[in-house]
């Protein structure tokens, strides 16, 4: 990749309106909006309706970060490390963006960062943190879980 | 000579099979092992009364002071009454219960038993009574399992099919005045006290259940773990929700304020929308809120909590497999991805380097039966035989499943065919009848790697009089029968279609002597092989298509036959570029020669 190219500028704009210049080597890995900058928009800006301007800072740093081939495996793994150390609803906002921008290492990240989370939650716990509401009645999820129970639970009795 | 050969290739579904009864979701709890260690004498003594009761001419409509004396039981001829888990049965129960005795006088032909969508929408029409008492919601609860022709008109279900006239019947039997009697539908003190004491059980048995769980003492996780290693796949699927729902919306119609109840009885619409909704409950798919992700995204996107099913789907993939059936319970939708083939395929791609998957022999512990032999292994399911008493089974040890297959015909393997996805199972059934000579059947199972879908299908009727060791080549399963003066054959049977495409006829002067034929694949082709004199005589099928067999004889010189081997040990399976693959008799192993 020549230097001119490298340093060609992607403008995202996020949901409160906020502006990012982003270098088009960091933006390519929004796979999802990829074709609007490689279609010689480059100058334009694209709007990112979805996503709050925190969020996307910290996405668009994570990316800059991955881009960089300079990093050693060792200092990205402990920045991805410190990356995930964000409160849930932070955490959560990660994700969403990282689905809308197709970001794949991203999601993997995070999800793999939420399935250790709730790894040894709960069903109860679950659903207040992912908001779920309860969609069994007390006394249906009373009876499903005891055939849960029936079917699964003698070896997981502990858990 | 004319042979009565018949190229009928029957594809039977399961549920009009006798000779096959697999534990599905069709059939759930009654038939769990675990019902049988709860000694609630009351309940035993319900249960002999009301059994007894229902051989009369059933009117499901009993009058309201009777009432308390349910639950119900399902005395088949062929499984000892449930009691355990009566009060999340019951509904169930009767469904498959009540028409096999009302038709068993009238029909006894028909496998009523093993068709239990039959039998529900013939208890349908038994039902129909019950459904204008206790309102819309009992017709709700059997909804689900009407995917077959019935409507409901007028607040009744009309099963059109050849019960409707015993339906009929029953209507003038008198069930009419008895559903007038429920129409003051108060609670009564006889349905509280059925409330009540369906409320005890539970208690019961949760209570039997957390002591059979806890207990350290071996003797008893042994008994324990005895009742699940036969329970094992018998609930996969959903029956649960079917069964709570159902009890859950039959108590609520006992104790809700009547008029409600007769508004939705009244209202042909309400109860369709109702029921409707019941149906999307009951049975979660995962697709349709996939497919709507969009709308909800754009309505809760930032708040900050939600997440849309799609991401749920990856988070949930990177849990380990505890952690999943753990949360089964959280949400419908959250079970509806947990059970979804798709999600369990990316699952097993994703955590491939975990212990469970790599290692599935690890996962067997204490399920392990020292008696049973593994015959084949694939895609995670273990086909696994009992040589003591010929019990056959499919495990899958990383989503604890059995499923338990029947003990004839004897199952020959278990091949993976990767288009469709499925696994599948070849049995020869070889059996005389008398005056008209030796017969073979095959008969194959096909079950999805999570022992979920079953089908069996069964030819009928190939004469012969000794069945070669079959050979799968690619999809194709070769069955070679020898027969009477020199008549042989082959069937193909394409196991991706279940069907037999081709019988090639073997040609009689193959060989002089048959004794010691066998199947050999050579190049990826069937051929038939023999060892004479030291050498290796092959006949190829070209093409099984064309019934052509290659022109000549192949002989082989087999130098590596000694003093020490002799052509008696080694017995030809596979031919590799010049390598040929061997059985070899005395060792019990397979052995490549090269041969030059």
């Amino acid at each position: 990749m020549s230097s001119t190219e490298a340093k060609k500028m992607v403008v995202l704009k996020s949901f409160d309106g906020v502006t990012f210049e982003v270098e088009e080597s960091v933006a390519v890995q929004f796979e999802s909006i990829r074709h609007m900058f490689e279609d010689n928009l480059a100058g334009s800006v694209i709007p990112l309706s979805n996503i709050k301007s925190e969020i996307l800072s910290k996405v668009i740093d994570y990316c800059k970060r991955h881009a960089d081939d300079t990093t050693d495996e060792e200092d990205l793994k402990a920045f991805d490390a410190d990356f995930v150390k964000v409160e849930h609803g932070t955490l959560f906002d990660i994700i969403r963006a990282a689905n809308y921008l197709n970001i794949k290492s991203l999601l993997d990240l995070t999800c793999q960062t939420v399935a250790d989370m709730i790894k040894g939650k709960t069903p109860a716990e679950i659903r207040e943190l992912f908001n779920i509401s309860d969609e069994f009645t007390p006394e249906e999820e009373e009876e499903a879980s005891i055939i849960t129970r029936f079917i699964y639970m003698d070896r997981y009795a502990d858990c | 000579m004319a042979k009565p050969v018949c190229h009928v290739w029957l594809s039977l579904k399961m549920k009009t099979n006798r000779q096959y009864s697999f534990s599905g979701p069709n059939k759930p709890l009654d038939t769990h092992p675990a019902l049988h260690s709860f000694k609630n004498q009351e309940a035993t003594s319900h249960l002999r009364e009301k059994s007894s009761r229902s051989l009369q001419p059933p009117c499901l409509c009993l009058p309201s002071a009777r009432r308390p004396s349910l639950p119900s039981s399902p005395v088949t001829d062929r499984r000892p009454p449930s009691s355990t888990l009566l009060p999340f049965l019951r509904r169930d129960a009767r469904c498959t219960y009540t028409p096999m005795v009302r038709s068993s006088s009238r029909r006894s032909q028909l496998p009523l038993l093993e068709n239990p969508n039959l039998a529900a929408s013939v208890s349908k029409s038994n039902h129909s009574m019950q459904t204008n008492k206790s309102s819309g919601s009992t017709a709700v609860a059997l909804k689900p399992r009407a995917n077959h022709s019935s409507r409901f008109t007028n607040g009744e279900y009309k099963v059109l099919d050849e019960y409707e006239e015993e339906r009929e019947k029953y209507e003038e039997d008198g069930g009419v005045q008895e559903c007038r009697m429920e129409d003051s539908h108060l609670p009564t003190q006889g349905e509280l006290e059925y409330l009540k004491q369906r409320k005890r059980l539970k208690v019961t048995v949760r209570k039997q259940m957390n002591k059979e769980l806890g207990t350290a003492d071996p003797s008893s996780r042994d008994k324990t773990s005895a009742v699940y290693r036969k329970n094992y796949g018998l609930f996969f699927g959903s029956s649960q929700s079917v069964i709570a729902s159902g009890v859950i919306q039959e108590s609520k119609s006992l104790l809700e304020p009547p008029i409600l109840a007769a508004r939705v009885s009244k209202s042909n619409h309400s109860i369709s929308v109702r029921s409707v909704r019941s149906v999307r409950l009951d049975y979660p798919k995962i697709y349709f809120r996939i497919g709507t992700t969009g709308n909800i995204g754009k309505k809760m996107v930032l708040t900050s909590s939600f997440l849309p099913d799609e991401i749920i789907f990856e988070i949930l993939s990177w849990l380990p497999i505890k952690s999943l059936l753990r949360f089964k319970c959280v949400s419908k939708m959250w079970c509806s991805i947990i059970q979804d083939h798709k999600f369990m395929d990316k699952h097993r791609h994703q955590t491939s380097s975990t212990m469970i998957y790599r290692n599935p022999i690890m996962m067997v512990d204490n399920l392990e039966d020292p008696d049973f032999q593994l015959v084949a292994y694939e895609m995670g399911v273990m086909f696994e035989r009992n040589n003591k008493n010929g019990t056959q089974r499919l495990r899958k040890p990383a989503i604890r499943q059995i499923l338990d297959l029947p003990r004839t015909p004897k199952y020959e393997g278990m091949w993976y065919i990767r288009a469709t996805n499925v696994l599948k199972l070849v049995g020869l059934h070889h059996h005389s009848v008398v005056g008209y000579g030796s017969w073979i059947d095959y008969s194959v199972v096909t079950v999805d790697s999570y022992l979920t879908r079953r089908d069996l299908s069964c030819s009928i009727g190939f004469q012969c009089l000794r069945p070669l060791p079959p050979t799968v080549i690619g999809t194709m399963f070769y069955g070679i029968r020898l027969g009477f003066e020199g008549y042989h054959e082959i069937d193909c049977l394409d196991l991706e279609i279940d069907k037999i495409i081709n019988t090639v006829k073997i040609p009689h002067d193959f060989f002089l002597d048959w004794s010691d034929v066998c199947p050999l694949v050579w190049n990826w082709k069937l051929s038939l092989a023999r060892i004479e004199q030291e050498q290796l005589h092959v006949w190829v099928l070209e093409d099984y298509s064309k019934h052509k067999w290659a022109d000549g004889k192949i002989i082989i010189p087999l130098t590596f036959l000694n003093g020490n081997m002799s052509s008696k040990d080694v017995m030809p399976c596979e031919m590799i570029g010049r390598k040929l693959l061997s059985w070899v008799i005395r060792d019990h192993c397979y052995r490549t020669f090269s041969l030059c």
